[in-house]
């Protein structure tokens, strides 16, 4: 899952990992959450789009869930040289636009267990865009952190 | 007659992975990271087909026939063609092998699966006349497996679509009757049913004729739903059902002058945001009532719709959370899948999202309308139309 160029993008139950100056770009999130984890010093980031809080056991498709995706995506950063105790993580999406009962507060669920499946691992929190009813799109700067978050009323950068 | 939709849902799985080898097999070609975003199995209309395979002033066909037969039909848009040129340095010559290098990664799984070979001939020009062919696999309706592939940093996707030759893929089926040539017919037949709705009721409300309808039906993985909008902004509702088919309906609206859907439901005026708003969500409202009321008349019962949700926003963020509803239920959904052209600037796309735990159901009711049982009804309020 790496990439040679400068933007790569990252499909909806998916990661991405890259040791370069690339970019990381994920779209549309929704209920969605994006997790973006680096190690500034070791140029070496990863961003997961995750579509469900917890993976059942076993798990067909691990990147489809916040908690297996960001195991698996973490494995393969550390391959890369990223170290354990200096990567961090900022955290995207998990809007409610729909007021609809099938998949009650699945935003709010993807949140919680990003949240708690990075304080697992260690990982600090450094900043989040998260709840609200707009949806998202990413772009993730790994070399220094930088998250651009676009909605349709506007941007920010964490 | 009943559609099986678990066995359809697993010719979906094989064709997912066939796209995904494809753009394997692309990356390989060209060095640039390529990925299937959008992978589905599709019913299609043949009246619509041409415009639902793309732009045919690119399209490459690349025949195939052994275990399976049919033909795959390739185009490009341009900033995907150019980039394509350019990475193997063999200009516009490249298309036809890049054709041929999809075909061959997307059928290498279905060979595997069908435990026999599959041959492929060089590529050739496919322009619509020659489309349908021997493609229609059930009464009028081609059996299309497609995916959408992209190469990192270039913008365009390009549209890859194998279409099976009728009578072998009906061979290749056996004698699977849930997979038979006219169950698949009634979920064709259910689908340009509900676009009907859809075209009537709008037309009915805005006075506008529709310029174009297309409409199909698709089985989609649940991780590709977003894919089936662009990233655009959309406008319109987004409504849930309840009873015995409980469904999410989004009907939206894809702007392309900011204003359009207002200026289309209340002519000539300026209409504040909250008069907008409500505007379009009566219009949502009505458009899904009349897809839905056709559904409940095959099941002569009734289908309550919720309060909707407006939205204006990225088109696939609707869907990711529409997706992300589904996905602990399901690994792929049906899409009953229909846009209507109500002019240049004003398109309005309908997607419908049986829950696929009613999957039954939902085969019940394209089993009755095939049958004829329930012709669709426009309310009386809207069905002399309006100036």
């Amino acid at each position: 899952m790496s990439s040679e160029t400068r933007k790569a993008r990252v499909s909806v139950a998916d990661w991405r990992v890259t040791d370069g100056d690339d970019t990381l770009v994920t779209s549309g999130l929704g209920s969605c959450v994006a997790v973006a984890v680096y190690d500034e010093g070791a140029a070496v980031g990863g961003l997961l789009h995750a579509m469900l809080p917890a993976a059942p056991s076993p798990a067909e498709t691990p990147a489809k869930y916040v908690d297996s995706g960001l195991d698996e995506m973490l494995a393969a950063m550390y391959r890369r040289g990223a170290d354990p105790d200096s990567v961090a993580a900022k955290l995207v999406g998990g809007s409610a636009m729909l007021d609809i009962s099938v998949g009650d507060a699945i935003g709010d669920r993807n949140v919680e267990a990003a949240e708690r499946a990075l304080d697992d691992a260690g990982i600090p929190l450094l900043a989040s865009e998260t709840g609200g009813s707009t949806g998202r799109s990413v772009t993730f700067s790994p070399t220094n952190g930088d998250v651009r978050i676009d909605r349709v009323d506007g941007v920010d950068v964490i | 007659m009943r559609v099986d939709l678990d066995s359809l849902a697993s010719f979906s799985h094989t064709g997912a992975e066939g796209g995904r080898r494809a753009a394997d097999a692309l990356e390989t070609l060209t060095g640039v990271p390529a990925h299937c975003e959008l992978s589905r199995t599709t019913l299609v209309d043949a009246d619509g087909l041409a415009a639902f395979l793309g732009d045919a002033a690119t399209r490459i066909a690349v025949p195939f026939d052994g275990a399976l037969a049919g033909r795959a039909l390739v185009s490009f848009e341009k900033p995907f063609a150019a980039r394509v040129a350019e990475e193997t340095g063999m200009g516009g010559g490249a298309l036809p092998e890049v054709a041929n290098i999809l075909t061959s990664g997307f059928v290498d799984g279905w060979a595997e699966d069908a435990d026999g070979t599959i041959d492929i001939q060089p590529p050739e020009p496919a322009d619509d006349e020659s489309l349908v062919g021997d493609a229609a696999v059930a009464d009028g309706a081609a059996f299309v497996f497609e995916s959408h592939v992209r190469l990192a940093g270039v913008d365009g996707v390009c549209r890859f679509a194998v279409l099976p030759a009728a009578d072998e893929f009906v061979d290749y089926l056996g004698g699977d009757d849930s997979l038979s040539p006219d169950a698949l017919a009634a979920y064709a037949q259910l689908t340009a049913t509900s676009a009907d709705a859809v075209a009537d009721h709008l037309g009915a409300m805005t006075g506008i004729d529709p310029n174009a309808v297309e409409s199909h039906f698709d089985f989609v993985p649940v991780e590709d739903v977003p894919s089936l909008l662009d990233d655009a902004a959309y406008e319109g509702a987004v409504f849930e059902s309840d009873g015995p088919v409980r469904t999410v309906l989004a009907v939206l609206f894809d702007e392309d002058e900011s204003g359009a859907v207002a200026d289309a439901l209340v002519p000539g005026s300026d209409p504040d945001p909250a008069l907008a708003e409500s505007a379009i969500a009566e219009l949502g409202n009505v458009t899904a009532s009349g897809v839905l009321d056709g559904w409940a008349n095959a099941l002569d019962t009734t289908i309550d719709v919720s309060t909707p949700s407006h939205v204006h926003d990225d088109g696939r963020a609707v869907l990711d959370t529409v997706a992300a509803a589904y996905g602990r239920h399901a690994d792929t959904v049906a899409v009953v899948d229909a846009t209507v052209a109500l002019s240049d600037d004003l398109t309005c796309r309908v997607c419908a999202f049986p829950s696929p735990e009613d999957a039954d159901t939902v085969a019940e009711i394209a089993g009755a309308l095939s049958a004829g049982d329930a012709d669709p009804e426009l309310p009386p309020e809207y069905g002399g139309g309006q100036p």
